[in-house]
C-alpha cells in the first residue's frame, strides 16, 4: 500500500506541476482578457465554493507534510504519526471546516491493526484523508442533498488539482458515525466509501462471521443472481476481550475450586481484599489500580473461499490467533492528584506535616491534649478518637506478642541520614499508629503521646521489659533521639532488673571472701591463651568487664560542649574512658590477684608491650620484654590509675551507668518533650517507617520501580536532614509537603507495580514490560510542583504477549461460574475460556488482478503491483452494535 | 552557625582521628595544634579534645578535633566520636603492617556506619622512619584510591605533611559545601541549602 501511494503521489506531483503552470497561464490570460470575458468557472456560489476548496487543497498539496508541519499542523491526539491541518470555508450561510489528515512518515503495509491507526484509516483502508463537515453542534450533514453536493464539490476540486486524496463527509445522526466518501484514483478508477451503524437489535445473522461474510459478498455481487462460485476473500480479525471485574467476585480469581461456592457462602466469608498480603495492608487497604485487562487477539490476513469456512474461524481457539496484546485497565485514581482522592501513607504523612506546622503554637503537649475537652466538636478537624480506640492502639503497641523484634529491615545507605526509628520498633510503631489515629491532627497526637508515655512509665516502674525493642547493649546514634532514649530505657530496665535480686546475695559473698583472703580469684571470664603472668607462673585470666557506658546523642553532645568550653584542662573529655579503664583494671586485678601493671598492659594494650621473646610460641617464663617507652615514662597516667584501682570484680563495682538515674532521666525527657520536638522526630520516623514498609512489597523487582524507590530514599534523606537544623518551620513544611507529593507518586506506582506483578506472576517479562509502559506514561506527572498535572492523555499502550506467556495471560480469564454464564446470553462466538469478545473487528477484502492489456492507460495504482483492492469492508461489532464501513473501487 | 567575622566566615568542622594503638594520632594532633612533638607521647586514655582554626583562602575552618584511643576496648565508644563528623583521619604507622590492616578496618566501619558525606583521609604516619618501613606507599595509595580517600604519608616528628593533611581536609570541606548535590534524589526546591559542614554542633 505504501509503495502504491508513494508512487501515486509522485505521479500526482508531476501532474500538479504541469497544472500549476497551466493555472498560472490561465490566470494571466484571465487578467489580460479581464475586460472582455466573464469567468464562468466562478460564476455561481457553488462554483466559487469549489474553487475555494481547490485553492486550499492546492496549497496543501504544494506544501507537503514537512512544510505543513512547520506551518502549524497539529498532531492528532493519541496518534504519534498523524497530523492534521484545518481550514474553514463559507458556502452561503453555512460554515464548513475542512481537515486534512496526513502522516509524518508512511505506514507499513497491513499495519491497520496497530494502535496508531486512526479510525478513518482503519475503516476505509486509507492513509491520508480529507474530511469536510459543517461547523455545527452535531458536526454532520443531516440532509441528503447537502451531503451529496458537498462531496461532489470536494471531488471536483480534488480532481481539478489532480489529487487522489480520499474525501469524507459525515452524514446522518452523529451517533451513527455514518460517512460517505469518494476517492479519485487517476483517470480510470474511483473509489467510493460509505459507513453506517446499527445501534441496537443487530440481526442474529450479522453477529456471526458467516453472516458478515455473506453481507460482504452481497455488496458487490448484487447484479448477478447467484454468488460466483468462488471468490477469494481476504480476511483479518481483531478480537478484544476484557477480563471480568476483579472486585466483583475476587475468589474466582484465586482458585477455580471456589467457583462452586454459592452466593450465600461467598457472603459469609469476610471479603478478601486484593492487597491482604501486601505489607501496607496492616495499615490501610488500597483500591486495586488495575481494574482489569484488555486482551487483543489478532488474526492476520488469510484467504477464504467459502462461507462455511468462516464458521470454523468462529469456533477456533483464541490461542490460534497470530498475536496477542495485553493492556491493563488502570483506575482513574492513579492520575487524580486531588487531595483526598488517594488514601495511603502519603495522605497521612501530609496530615502529619500539617500537625508539625501547628506544633509551634503550644509549649506543652498537655496544653494541646487538654484543649480536647474544652472546645469539643467545634472543629471537626481536631477531634480525638474515643478512649476505646486509644486503648486498642496501646494494646497493640504494648502487647506481649510484639516480643523481641530483630528489626529485619533492609538497611540502606540513606536510612541513617533520616534519623528515624526502625518501622517495627516501639517508636516506629507509635508513629505509624499516630498516622492513622483519628485524622492525625495535633490534638489526637498529643493525647496518644501522653498515654504512650504513661504506659512507658508503667513499664519502667514495674521493671517490665519494653516491647518492640531489640535487646542489645548499644544505642543506635543514627536513629532519632526518642528512639535512642527508648533504647537507653530498655537497657536501664534490663540492668535494673538484674540489679535488685543479685546485689544483696553478691555482697554477702564478697564480704566473706574479702575477709578470708585477698588472693582469691574473682570475676574471671576464662584463661587468656599463651599468656602467663610476669611475677608468678600463673595463667592470665581475662576478667568480666563492664559494658561500655551508653550515651544518647544529647548526652554526647553535652560532653562535647563541655570539652569545647573547658578544653582538656579539667580532663573532662576523657573522664568516661578513664572510668572504663579504672573499672577494667579493678576487674583485672580481681581476676588475677598476682598481676602487675605490665600484665594488664599486655592484655589491654598489647601494642605497648615490647616483647623480646624470639619466637611467639616460646612459652618460656618469665616472658621477656618491656613496656613501651611511652608507658614507662615517669608519671604515666595509666600507672597512676592502676595504682589506685582496687581489685574488684564487676559484680562489686559501681556501675559505670547508673540504670536508675539514667532511666529516670529518659522518662523526664519523654514527659517534658516539647510538641515541636516530638512532631519533628515523628515526621522523620513516620516517613522512614512508611517507606520501609512500602519497600518490603514484592513487585517483581521492576528496575524502574527500584530506581524510583531509591530516589525516594535519597530525596527523603536530603529533605529530612534539614529537620535536624534549626531552619524555619514554615520553609521546612513547604519542603515536606513537596516530599509528600513525591511520596504519593511513588506509593501509587508501587501499588500498581505490586498489582501487575501478582496478576501476571507467571509472565514476569510481560509484567515488567507493562509496568515500564505505565511508568513511562506516568513519569511526566512526577513533577515536583504541588499543583496536580491534569492528564488528558489516556494510557493505551499495549504490550505484545509472547507465545509462551499465553497460558499465563489466559488465566486472567477464569472460566465463568455457573452463575455468571447463565446471566449472560452469549451470541458472538470466538470465546476465550467462555468469555466472548467485547469487540470484534473484521476486515474483508477482495483483490483483483488487473491485466495491462485490458486497461491500456497506465494507472498509478498498479505501477508496481498488479493487484488492487477492489472491495473492502471493515466491520466493528459488539453483541448489540454493528458498524460497517465499505469501500468499493469501480472503473467508470 | 556560620558566624560572620569581618566578612570572613568561620566554619565549624568536627574531625575525628582513628587508628591503631601507637600509630601516632595524638602526636599528629599535637604537631598540628601546638606545633610540638614529644618522642614518647603518653597513650591516650579514651579521647582527647582539641580545637584549631585554619585559613583557606578567605574562609576559616575551625576544627574541633577528637583524638580517640586506639585500644580495642574503646572501640565500642568510637561511634560517638565519628558520628556527625565532617572529617575523619585514619592513621596507621608505616613501620607496622598490622596498623595498616587496622586502618582498613576503620575505613570499612566508617563507610558502613559513618556519615556518607564525611571527608576521609588516610595518613601513613612515622614517614621519617624509612628504614623500618613495612607498608609500601604505593599499596596504601592504591587502597586509598579504591576507597575514595585522600592519602598522605606524614611525620609528626619532622612535621612533614602534617599541616597539609588538615589543609587538604579544610579545602575539601569547603568545596563539598559549595557543591552539595542531592545525591541522586529528586530536587524539591530551588532554595540553596544553607547548611554548614558540621551537623554535630547544632544547638539542640
Amino acid at each position: 500500500m505504501a509503495s502504491t501511494s508513494s508512487s501515486s503521489s509522485r505521479y500526482a506531483k508531476h501532474r500538479r506541476i504541469g497544472e500549476d503552470e497551466e493555472a498560472e497561464d490561465e490566470q494571466e490570460d484571465a487578467e489580460e482578457e479581464l475586460e472582455r470575458f466573464d469567468d464562468f468557472t466562478i460564476a455561481s456560489s457553488w462554483e466559487r465554493f469549489i474553487s475555494e476548496i481547490e485553492a486550499i487543497c492546492r496549497q496543501w498539496l504544494a506544501d507537503g507534510p514537512k512544510i505543513l508541519m512547520q506551518k502549524g499542523a497539529e498532531g492528532v491526539a493519541s496518534f504519534e504519526n498523524l497530523y492534521m491541518i484545518k481550514r474553514e470555508l463559507k458556502h452561503g450561510k453555512r460554515v464548513y471546516s475542512m481537515e486534512y489528515h496526513f502522516m509524518k512518515s508512511a505506514k507499513g503495509k497491513n499495519s491497520y491493526w496497530e494502535d496508531d491507526t486512526h479510525s478513518m484509516q482503519l475503516s476505509f483502508g486509507v492513509d491520508e484523508f480529507l474530511i469536510i463537515a459543517p461547523l455545527s453542534a452535531s458536526g454532520v450533514v443531516l440532509d441528503d442533498p447537502e451531503s451529496t453536493k458537498l462531496l461532489s464539490s470536494v471531488a471536483i476540486a480534488l480532481s481539478n488539482c489532480g489529487s487522489n486524496w480520499p474525501a469524507f463527509v459525515p452524514i446522518h445522526d452523529p451517533s451513527r458515525k455514518a460517512y460517505i466518501g469518494i476517492q479519485n484514483l487517476g483517470t480510470v478508477f474511483t473509489r467510493r466509501f460509505e459507513a453506517d451503524r446499527i445501534g441496537s437489535q443487530v440481526p442474529i445473522r450479522l453477529m456471526h462471521l458467516e453472516g458478515l461474510h455473506e453481507l460482504f459478498l452481497s455488496k458487490f455481487v448484487l447484479s448477478s443472481t447467484d454468488f460466483p462460485a468462488r471468490v477469494k476473500v481476504h480476511f483479518s480479525m481483531k478480537l478484544t476481550y476484557k477480563t471480568p471485574e476483579y472486585d466483583h467476585d475476587i475468589e474466582t480469581l484465586d482458585s477455580e475450586a471456589t467457583g462452586s461456592l454459592t452466593e450465600n457462602e461467598v457472603a459469609s466469608h469476610p471479603r478478601k481484599q486484593w492487597d491482604d498480603d501486601c505489607p501496607w495492608a496492616e495499615w490501610y487497604s488500597a483500591e486495586d489500580p488495575v481494574k482489569g485487562f484488555e486482551l487483543t487477539a489478532i488474526w492476520g490476513e488469510r484467504t477464504f473461499e467459502e462461507t462455511l469456512e468462516m464458521a470454523e474461524v468462529e469456533n477456533a481457539s483464541s490461542f490460534d490467533a497470530d498475536s496477542w496484546f495485553l493492556h491493563p485497565v488502570v483506575s482513574q485514581y492513579m492520575v487524580d492528584d486531588s487531595i483526598g482522592k488517594f488514601v495511603g501513607f502519603a495522605s497521612q504523612l501530609h496530615l502529619l506535616v500539617n500537625a508539625y506546622e501547628s506544633s509551634e503554637e503550644a509549649q506543652f503537649l498537655e496544653d494541646l491534649a487538654a484543649d480536647a475537652s474544652g472546645q469539643d466538636n467545634s472543629k471537626s478537624t481536631a477531634t480525638v478518637p474515643p478512649p476505646s480506640v486509644i486503648d486498642r492502639v496501646m494494646k497493640d503497641l504494648f502487647s506481649d506478642e510484639a516480643g523481641n523484634l530483630n528489626y529485619m529491615e533492609a538497611e540502606n545507605k540513606y536510612s541513617r541520614a533520616m534519623r528515624g526509628a526502625p518501622a517495627d520498633s516501639l517508636f516506629g510503631q507509635f508513629c505509624l499508629h499516630a498516622l492513622w489515629f483519628g485524622n492525625c491532627n495535633i490534638r489526637a497526637i498529643a493525647v496518644l503521646w501522653i498515654d504512650f508515655v504513661r504506659e512507658i512509665r508503667w513499664c519502667w516502674e514495674e521493671s517490665e521489659r519494653l516491647p518492640r525493642m531489640k535487646s542489645s547493649s548499644s544505642i543506635d546514634l543514627s536513629s532519632c533521639l526518642i528512639h535512642q532514649k527508648l533504647q537507653m530505657l530498655a537497657i536501664c530496665i534490663e540492668r535494673k532488673k538484674s540489679l535488685n535480686p543479685e546485689k544483696g546475695a553478691g555482697q554477702k559473698d564478697d564480704n566473706s571472701n574479702s575477709t578470708s583472703t585477698n588472693k582469691i580469684r574473682k570475676g574471671s571470664a576464662g584463661v587468656v591463651p599463651k599468656m602467663m603472668l610476669l611475677s608468678s607462673f600463673q595463667e592470665m585470666h581475662a576478667p568480666y568487664t563492664q559494658d561500655a557506658p551508653l550515651m544518647t546523642e544529647d548526652m554526647h553532645e553535652e560532653r562535647l560542649h563541655a570539652a569545647e568550653a573547658f578544653g582538656n584542662a579539667v580532663g573532662l573529655s576523657g573522664q568516661l574512658e578513664r572510668d572504663v579503664l579504672s573499672s577494667d583494671m579493678s576487674a583485672f586485678k580481681a581476676a588475677n590477684p598476682d598481676a602487675v601493671f605490665e600484665d594488664f598492659i599486655r592484655w589491654h594494650s598489647p601494642g605497648d608491650w615490647v616483647s623480646e621473646d624470639k619466637a611467639d610460641d616460646n612459652l618460656g617464663w618469665p616472658p621477656k620484654g618491656k613496656l613501651s617507652q611511652r608507658m614507662s615514662e615517669h608519671g604515666n597516667m595509666w600507672r597512676k590509675i592502676w595504682n589506685n584501682a582496687l581489685p574488684l570484680p564487676v559484680s562489686e563495682q559501681k556501675y559505670l551507668l547508673d540504670p536508675v538515674r539514667e532511666g529516670e532521666k529518659v522518662l523526664h525527657y519523654l514527659e517534658t518533650l516539647r510538641p515541636q520536638q516530638l512532631l519533628g522526630q515523628m515526621v522523620c520516623a513516620a516517613f522512614k517507617s512508611s517507606a520501609d514498609i512500602l519497600n518490603k512489597t514484592t513487585y517483581g523487582g521492576f528496575k524502574l520501580m527500584k530506581t524510583k524507590m531509591e530516589q525516594l530514599y535519597a530525596t527523603m534523606a536530603s529533605t529530612l536532614k534539614s529537620l535536624q537544623g534549626n531552619s524555619d518551620i514554615n520553609d521546612l513544611a513547604g519542603d515536606l509537603k513537596r516530599l509528600c507529593q513525591v511520596f504519593e507518586h511513588i506509593e501509587k506506582l508501587l501499588i500498581i507495580a505490586a498489582s501487575i506483578h501478582r496478576k501476571l506472576i507467571d509472565a514476569p517479562r510481560l509484567a515488567h514490560a507493562i509496568f515500564d509502559d505505565y511508568f513511562n506514561y506516568y513519569l511526566p506527572k512526577m513533577g515536583t510542583t504541588l499543583e496536580s498535572i491534569c492528564y488528558e492523555k489516556e494510557f493505551t499502550t499495549k504490550e505484545k504477549v509472547g507465545i509462551h506467556e499465553r497460558d499465563a495471560v489466559s488465566k486472567l480469564f477464569p472460566p465463568p461460574t455457573a452463575n455468571q454464564s447463565w446471566r449472560k446470553v452469549l451470541s458472538m462466538g470466538n470465546l476465550l475460556n467462555g468469555h466472548e469478545p467485547m469487540q470484534r473487528e473484521i476486515i474483508f477484502s477482495v483483490q483483483e488482478r488487473i491485466s495491462n492489456g485490458h486497461y491500456s492507460s497506465p494507472t498509478p495504482l498498479c505501477a508496481d503491483d498488479e493487484q488492487i483492492q477492489t472491495q473492502r469492508m471493515y466491520i466493528s461489532g459488539t453483541s448489540n452494535d454493528l458498524w460497517v464501513a465499505l469501500s468499493v473501487t469501480s472503473w467508470d | 552557625m556560620a558566624a560572620t567575622a569581618g566578612g570572613n566566615k568561620i566554619r565549624n568542622a568536627k574531625l575525628v582521628l582513628l587508628g591503631d594503638v601507637g600509630a601516632g594520632k595524638s602526636s599528629l594532633v599535637l604537631r598540628f595544634v601546638k606545633g610540638q612533638f614529644v618522642e614518647f607521647q603518653e597513650s591516650t586514655i579514651g579521647a582527647a579534645f582539641f580545637s584549631q582554626t585554619l585559613a583557606v583562602n578567605d574562609e576559616t575552618v575551625k576544627f574541633e578535633i577528637w583524638d580517640t584511643a586506639g585500644q580495642e576496648r574503646y572501640h565500642s565508644l568510637a561511634p560517638m566520636y565519628y558520628r556527625g563528623a565532617a572529617a575523619a583521619i585514619v592513621v596507621y604507622d608505616i613501620t607496622n603492617a598490622a596498623s595498616f590492616t587496622r586502618a582498613k578496618k576503620w575505613v570499612q566501619e566508617l563507610q558502613a556506619q559513618g556519615n556518607p558525606n564525611t571527608v576521609m583521609a588516610l595518613a601513613g604516619n612515622k614517614a621519617d622512619l624509612l628504614e623500618a618501613r613495612q607498608v609500601p606507599a604505593e599499596e596504601a595509595k592504591a587502597y586509598a584510591q579504591e576507597n575514595g580517600l585522600f592519602f598522605m604519608e606524614t611525620s609528626a616528628k619532622t612535621a612533614i605533611n602534617v599541616n597539609d593533611v588538615f589543609y587538604e581536609i579544610a579545602k575539601k570541606l569547603l568545596q563539598g559545601q559549595q557543591t552539595q548535590n542531592p545525591q541522586g534524589g529528586m530536587v524539591l526546591n530551588q532554595r540553596p541549602p544553607e547548611r554548614t559542614v558540621s551537623s554535630s554542633s547544632c544547638c539542640v
